[in-house]
């Protein structure tokens, strides 16, 4: 299977870098070679070169299929409305979810699409569809959002992965753009998985790794198999990572952001999307549990959302304060919604005919709802927005061709399904 | 709900156990059942309504509700009755408590509808949305509350009171429990726990409060055991006394003081789990320790329990549409009332009439079952 | 002198042609299976105009064979012996050792409880169950049970062991999949929801097939030490119901009742139950009693009977892939009715050849690894891990108990120390699952990191316990000796010029300072079983 990608993305020293990336070193501006393979310490030169420009995404993932009546497609006084009750925000008409009081506090920056229709509507398939943009019956080894974006949006300077996810959502896989693109899986709450602390000094990583540079080369000239190739990424990833592990220790600010973002897995895992946005990290996901409410839709739902209520607004909060809300798209999403009708059990199926996703910075123009479901929120009354729709205004906010395409051996596929449009009323 | 489980001790007490009437009401889920004396029967449901019936006036061919009490917002979670059995009491996720006139036949004429829309959620990928069926009504009398006590501001699940019928007990999803001087409707105490407070229970001194707490979360891997407690709570300081959180590791749908203080009974039910256990417990009500875990415990979760006048028997209401009769003494199960299934209509809650020889259950799909005890 | 060699060359393939003849003559006219392989392979690269290549190194070949028969890497002692010995024949006797070791049978259970189980199966309940299962499943493997028996046996449930197959897979929906995927590759769940997308195969397919289990359920006995005794019963009664309903519904969804049919083939004919029959109680941790008329018992003589047309077929393409790396058919258990496969006539062959064998695995696999395509060497410009057509030797990541059991050899620890012990749970969680959801390998940076930081690599490699760290420290040997035992033991070959140049520099310390030597000892190693070139076997 080869893969081709289109030539004429990158400015010119970009695509220096990265052909030096890929032989395993760094060039500096300044034209220093510098080996990369081991060595844990590099110049201020280089981390100054490594700041980051352009455009970010951080994916707020609701595992388990939101429910979009309990949050901000209320219907009050309807037989579908249920016990929550909707309160005002700080956009005239524009309403919420009684439970979601700190993003009512927010509205103005939001851009609420109540009008998305979906056809993948079950666990595995839906987060593939919602990840990849393609339903998973297709044969083809699609990429999901954050490896696409990552390779788009990548700073190849930067010793931190593009890519991170952490909590519940799945893995895709970064599809044809190739295990580079993987993401890099935190726990739950954003920490680090073991093993990222380095068992040897630094001098000894250094030159074990000039060693396993050696081999790796040796190797490289006759073995051409991918597998061999993915290793030796792997292998560069996980250097860099231990260099720049300390972007992850959010530890110290935490003990005073906790308050704000609750003292959650989720909370945890927001702060630290903010922190590693800071850093440079062109996506990042952070996923919560738990909304798959067949029974005790209500219970689950109210305590899932005084959890994401005070995370999310926080998180938005500090984007702003910091000044990267407006290059940073922060997406909130789900499998699928939740039936409109209530079952026997208290609860709500899944749903994909009416739902609601939410963005917010990156340029979106918020304060605003757009599309609408109808009275009882069985069906979409106006503007349906589809998966392809949804994923092209993502790549369109953040400077992308939504109709980038790639090559499958000789098979193009795109980025996007054909037809799909972003929303311009959301584009600045 | 016609049809009777025969267990092999069917020739004991309740035995002859039979439904009387089916009394239909499906406009919205029923979430609790009350007797009035021992002629009528209160239910109340999510939409915020609350029906009596007269027993006495029902036959053949009519189920009619006799009144409607109107007043609530939002749903009704728990109905009591007062020991004179002269007041009604229901606590709502509108935040109020509200008390009724039990007995009185005044009021306003009005209409109510009886059905509503199935409740089935899933709907299949390209169909309509269901028509709402032609509307049944029935002819009442609407009142309105007597009083609205207004110290909540979050729902309200918790609902106890003492037998000498002064004590007054609610708790809220804010964890604010608050006793009541009843006939006053005024607060004599309050205090704030943890976490949702949606099951609790007074002892008949009136001294100790068992409250159980908790918060829904449905994490494969817990985030953290303390989303939920289990605390007995002194009246008169509002401190907690007793802490029996490791003793049992599952959140309650309701705890209950016989009325002699002998037993203290909990049921087991909705802990954010897809499939929580339905287990029912008898508790030491000076440790909190289980003294008997009552076998064969609910298949899905327990919802309501109700000690029998006879002070030896425990029944007890669960999501597998059944209610389980329990022999105090020795924990034996005595028999079922009602169909076992997995995934069918919850019966909400419970309540067995002053003399013993009537028991009513109200279901989520929308009915209450009023069943005779005993022979004759 | 070239010529010469030809010469003999040529006199030798006359004989080995001669009496390669002879089992034709006596068997009318059959050419050995494994010379039917190189015929058909060879045949695909001219038509595909693909350059043949050429054969593998002995190390190359000892190395792959090795793993793919016992699971584990060659020790010092049988890598010299191999690559020293100059008899022509030392690789086909190599097979034929490896067959008869009993590390072989263990390898096909644990290759096959993978397959059949999953890797995270849930239910299992203590590990141990699952140790008892594999343990079945290896005395099947040593005892060269053959195939459809097996799969007879299995699916039987009746062998103290076999049952939890049937744990795993519950519900007659997780059955009739898990049976039809892994048993006949056919994957026929895509056609529960809606007419499969691909085959002409249809919702009454799916659910006729389903009908067979429906009434099937596990049954809990007694318990002893950690294992659990399981009963696989069936009931009277219970259909499958079905009718057009939303995508997740599952069998036993209202509906019309839909009686069992064989896929591809009739409808099942059943007795009547007699009028007031009633469900028998099953008693609690005893044997469930047997049903009226077992239908999952029609089943099976079905799935295992020699005429059933994907049962072979299945077997073949699976094992095809095991040790060539891709089956005729990609996936391995995807195999559907228009799809002839990558090599038509030749798996047309193998398939009729195995049935006639009487579904002999160990003769297949005898015949595959004797191959000269199995045999190809690990260079070429194809870049996939498994080539479709053969033309390089596929490239496959260790599982994590070969990892496990190669790092104690290549450390020189012998054997029974890599037979004996288990990878640990960090092992199991790090390196236990390096495949995307399509069977590519994804290399990532959680298992780099525990290959840096993880104790079970460093502490293999640090001098110790009489390891080969330890010994070639404190050995009296040139550094140059020292770096080729390196090599022999770690990747079974030789160390290039370059190579050897480089690690002897590299051990080299100044003075005779003994805790760098061994710090430096460390290292080496560790580079070695950290690099690419012993993650896979190619």
């Amino acid at each position: 299977m080869k893969v081709h990608t289109q030539p004429g993305n990158c400015r010119p020293d970009q695509h220096d870098s990265r052909r030096n990336f890929l032989k395993g070193t760094i060039v500096t501006a300044a034209g220093a070679v510098v080996p990369n393979w081991g060595a844990l310490v590099h110049s201020q030169t280089i981390a100054a070169e490594a700041k980051r420009l352009g455009k970010r995404c951080i994916m707020l993932y609701m595992e388990g299929g939101v429910s979009q009546i309990d949050t901000f497609d209320m219907k009050p006084g309807r037989p579908t409305a249920g016990p929550f009750r909707p309160i005002k925000t700080n956009v005239d008409g524009i309403q919420v979810c009684e439970y979601l009081p700190k993003m009512a506090r927010h509205a103005d920056k939001l851009a609420i699409i109540r009008s998305m229709k979906t056809k993948s509507v079950d666990h595995g398939i839906g987060g593939y569809h919602m990840h990849t943009c393609y339903p998973q019956s297709e044969r083809v080894p699609h990429p999901e959002i954050g490896a696409m974006i990552a390779k788009y949006c990548d700073n190849p300077e930067s010793d931190l992965p593009s890519f991170v996810k952490m909590g519940a959502s799945g893995n895709y896989g970064a599809g044809y753009l190739g295990p580079k693109y993987d993401p890099f899986v935190l726990g739950t709450d954003g920490r680090l998985p073991g093993f990222t602390n380095p068992s040897v000094k630094p001098e000894v990583q250094e030159r074990r790794g000039e060693l396993l540079k050696f081999m790796e080369d040796q190797h490289a000239k006759v073995h051409q198999a991918r597998p061999f190739a993915s290793v030796r990424e792997a292998e560069l990833r996980t250097i860099r990572l231990m260099r720049a592990r300390a972007a992850f220790d959010v530890n110290e600010e935490w003990e005073k952001a906790r308050e704000r973002y609750g003292d959650t897995h989720f909370g945890r895992g927001c702060f630290t999307a903010v922190k590693l946005a800071e850093a440079g990290v062109s996506f990042v996901e952070v996923g919560q549990w738990g909304y798959d409410s067949h029974n005790d839709n209500f219970s689950c739902h109210k305590s899932l959302l005084g959890r994401l209520d005070p995370a999310w607004s926080s998180l938005l909060e500090d984007l702003q304060v910091r000044g990267l809300l407006q290059d940073t798209l922060v997406v909130w999403t789900s499998e699928f919604g939740r039936t409109p009708l209530i079952n026997s059990q208290a609860g709500r199926d899944h749903y994909g005919r009416a739902w609601t996703v939410v963005f917010a910075g990156g340029g979106i123009r918020g304060g605003q709802h757009y599309g609408a479901s109808d009275k009882d929120g069985f069906d979409v009354a106006e503007n349906p927005v589809s998966e392809g729709d949804y994923f092209a205004t993502i790549y369109s906010a953040l400077g992308m061709n939504h109709r980038k395409k790639h090559f499958l051996g000789t098979r193009p596929i795109w980025a996007t399904p054909e037809g799909s449009k972003p929303i311009k009323q959301l584009l600045g | 709900m016609e049809k009777k489980e025969q267990t092999p001790e069917a020739t004991g007490p309740f035995a002859d156990a039979k439904v009387l009437y089916t009394l239909p009401w499906s406009r919205e889920a029923i979430t609790d059942v009350a007797f009035i004396g021992n002629e009528r029967v209160a239910a109340a449901n999510k939409r915020g309504e609350i029906l009596v019936w007269n027993l006495s006036a029902l036959d053949d061919k009519t189920t009619d509700p006799a009144r409607l009490l109107s007043g609530h917002t939002n749903e009704i979670n728990r109905l009591l009755v007062t020991p004179d059995g002269k007041t009604l009491i229901s606590v709502s996720s509108d935040h109020t408590v509200r008390y009724w006139d039990a007995l009185s036949e005044q009021g306003e004429t009005g209409k109510v509808v009886l059905n509503g829309i199935e409740r089935k959620g899933v709907v299949p990928l390209n169909a309509k949305p269901p028509e709402a069926p032609e509307p049944i009504e029935a002819t009442v009398v609407v009142q309105k509350p007597l009083r609205e006590l207004t110290g909540h501001r979050e729902w309200v699940h918790g609902l106890a009171q003492t037998p000498d019928g002064k004590t007054l007990v609610t708790g809220d999803d804010e964890g604010v429990v608050i006793v009541w001087d009843r006939v006053a409707g005024t607060e004599r105490r309050r205090w704030q726990g943890n976490f949702w407070v949606r099951a609790l229970g007074v002892s008949p001194d009136g001294k100790t409060v068992a409250a159980s707490e908790y918060f829904s979360h449905r994490h494969p891997e817990k985030e953290k055991d303390s989303y939920r407690s289990f605390r007995f709570w002194d009246v008169e300081t509002g401190e907690p006394k007793l802490d029996c959180s490791e003793e049992i590791k599952d959140t309650m749908t309701a705890i209950r003081y016989s009325a002699d203080g002998k037993w203290l009974a909990v049921c087991v039910g909705d802990s954010g789990k897809e499939k929580p256990p339905g287990k029912v417990m008898l508790l030491d009500p000076e440790t909190g320790k289980v003294i008997l875990d009552l076998e064969p415990p609910h298949l899905l979760g327990a919802t309501d329990l109700a000690f029998h006048p006879d002070g030896k028997h425990l029944f007890s209401s669960g999501r597998d549409q059944l209610v389980k009769i329990w022999r105090l003494e020795d924990g034996k199960h005595v028999r079922d009332l009602g169909t076992a299934k997995e995934r069918g209509d919850w019966i909400s809650g419970i309540s067995i009439s002053p003399d013993g020889r009537l028991l009513a259950a109200a279901d989520m799909k929308g009915q209450v079952v009023v069943y005779s005890l005993m022979a004759t | 002198m070239k010529d010469e060699l030809r010469k003999v060359r040529f006199g030798k393939w006359a004989c080995v042609l001669w009496i390669g003849m002879l089992p034709s003559v006596i068997f009318g006219g059959e050419l050995p299976l494994r010379e039917i392989i190189d015929r058909e392979i060879k045949a695909a690269w001219a038509n595909e105009k693909i350059t043949p290549p050429g054969q593998s190194s002995d190390s190359l070949f000892l190395r792959r064979i090795y793993l793919d028969l016992v699971g584990m890497i060659p020790g010092y002692e049988e890598t010299t012996g191999f690559l020293q010995d100059s008899d022509p024949k030392k690789r086909k006797k190599l097979v034929d050792k490896l067959l008869a070791d009993p590390r072989y049978a263990r390898n096909q259970a644990r290759v096959w409880d993978v397959s059949l189980l999953g890797r995270n199966p849930k239910h299992v309940g203590h590990q141990d169950n699952r140790k008892h299962f594999r343990g079945w499943l290896e005395m099947q493997f040593a005892n060269n049970e053959p195939y459809d028996r097996l799969v007879h046996k299995l699916l039987a449930a009746e062998e103290d062991g076999s049952q939890l197959y049937y744990v795993v897979h519950r519900g007659a929906d997780d059955l009739t999949t898990a049976t039809m995927r892994l048993l006949l590759g056919t994957q026929l769940q895509c056609a529960k929801c809606h007419d499969h997308p691909y085959n002409s195969w249809t919702q009454r397919d799916y659910y006729g097939m389903a009908g067979f289990f429906v009434r099937t359920f596990v049954h809990e006995g007694e318990k002893k030490e950690n294992v659990t005794r399981w009963f696989v019963g069936e009931k009277s009664m219970g259909q499958v119901n079905f009718t057009i309903v939303p995508v997740d519904a599952k069998p036993g969804t209202k509906g019309e009742p839909v009686a069992p049919k064989f896929l591809g083939g009739a409808d099942l004919q059943e007795p009547e139950l007699p009028k007031d029959f009633k469900e028998p109680k099953v008693e609690k941790k005893k044997a469930p009693p047997k049903p009226m008329f077992s239908r999952r018992e029609k089943v099976v003589e079905w799935i295992t009977g020699r005429d059933n047309p994907y049962l072979a077929r299945a077997a073949v393409n699976r094992s095809w892939a095991q040790f060539m790396g891709r089956g005729f058919i990609h996936p391995v258990d995807d195999l559907n009715e228009d799809d002839q496969g990558s090599h038509p006539v030749l798996f047309k062959e193998i398939e009729r050849q195995f049935v006639a064998h009487n579904f002999d695995l160990k003769w297949l696999v005898r015949e595959i690894v004797n191959s000269k395509a199995y045999q190809v060497a690990d260079i070429g410009t194809a870049t996939q891990a498994a080539p479709k057509f053969y033309e390089r030797a596929r490239v496959r990541p260790l599982s994590v108990e070969e990892l496990y059991a190669s790092l104690h050899l290549a450390t020189g620890l012998g054997v029974e120390a890599a037979a004996k012990g288990r990878p640990s749970n960090d092992m199991l969680k790090y390196l236990g699952d390096p495949v995307d959801g399509r069977g590519d390998f994804q290399g990532s940076a959680t298992e780099r990191l525990f290959v840096h930081n993880g104790d079970v690599f460093r502490n293999l490699c640090h001098p110790r316990n009489d390891n080969l760290s330890e010994r070639l420290l404190k050995g009296s040997e040139s550094p140059e000796a020292k770096v080729d035992q390196m090599f022999l033991s770690v990747l079974s070959r030789a160390p290039t010029e370059e190579e050897r140049e480089r690690f002897v520099r590299y051990l080299n310390v100044e003075g005779d300072d003994a805790k760098q030597a061994s710090q430096r000892m460390e290292e080496a190693m560790w580079v070695l079983v950290s690099c690419s070139e012993f993650r896979f076997n190619r």
